[in-house]
């Protein structure tokens, strides 16, 4: 819940990053760039990491 | 013959007035194509609890809690801040990973509510990393994290975090907060 970045420099920085990181991607399909194994892998690390704080609380 | 074909279809549409302003189909209504609104992927608006007031008894992960009197700083009833993956953290290895990291999403609105606040974004179906991060939200995988930094954030010796003014907020699988609740597609 609680994060804190180094600067706020951090954040401005990565906006400016965005129209390059969008056009990039949109010049690319689906398949090539691994989303689809990608989200499978967060699902898998969501339901290790809900497992271990059912425990905690 | 072909216009005037188009126009007798128009004209013969039923159309139901509504307060002098718009107009509502009648019920089963179809358009004249027969066509269905394509759909290129997962997208929509997306909403859950981004900070839960608590106190010293429910500390989140790192030892820390918000609380009613924790001041976020907001200048109006809503605020609207660049949204990220995982505070833009590279989460595991690859390229991917790191497309993840480097992106940032659109942004997110942020209003207070009684037991804390409530966060909302909404992703583009046509972008292949926000329809990625839909379709992990339709799955049950993200929550929300809220991010500040050092020079804003300020904390009690305890833990209480006493002002944490919003510069991000992320959508992670692994937030601070674990009893935060699921980002959910909002109707």
């Amino acid at each position: 819940m609680a994060f804190c970045h180094n600067s706020i420099e951090d954040v401005i920085f990565r906006s400016r990053i965005r129209t390059a990181a969008d056009d990039a991607t949109k010049s690319m399909s689906f398949d090539d760039i691994g989303i689809e194994n990608f989200i499978q892998s967060i699902c898998e690390m969501a339901d290790e990491y809900d497992q271990k704080c059912a425990g905690l609380f | 013959m072909l216009l005037r074909a188009m126009r007798k279809t128009l004209w013969c549409q039923p159309i139901q007035p509504l307060n002098n302003m718009a107009y509502t189909h009648e019920a089963g209504w179809r358009p004249n194509s027969g066509s269905v609104l394509k759909s290129v992927g997962s997208g929509g608006s997306y909403g859950a609890m981004c900070v839960r007031f608590s106190d010293a008894s429910e500390p989140d992960m790192t030892g820390e809690w918000f609380d009613e009197n924790t001041d976020f700083c907001f200048k109006s009833a809503e605020i609207r801040v660049p949204s990220l993956f995982h505070h833009g953290l590279k989460i595991a290895n690859g390229a991917v990973a790191q497309r993840f990291a480097d992106a940032v999403f659109p942004d997110a609105t942020i209003t207070r509510v009684s037991n804390g606040l409530f966060g909302t974004v909404t992703l583009s179906p046509s972008d292949p990393l926000q329809s990625a991060i839909a379709k992990m939200i339709e799955a049950g995988a993200l929550k929300f994290s809220s991010g500040s930094t050092v020079q804003l954030a300020r904390r009690d010796g305890d833990g209480r975090i006493t002002r944490w003014p919003l510069v991000e907020l992320s959508l992670t699988p692994r937030p601070a907060e674990p009893r935060l609740p699921k980002i959910r597609p909002l109707s």
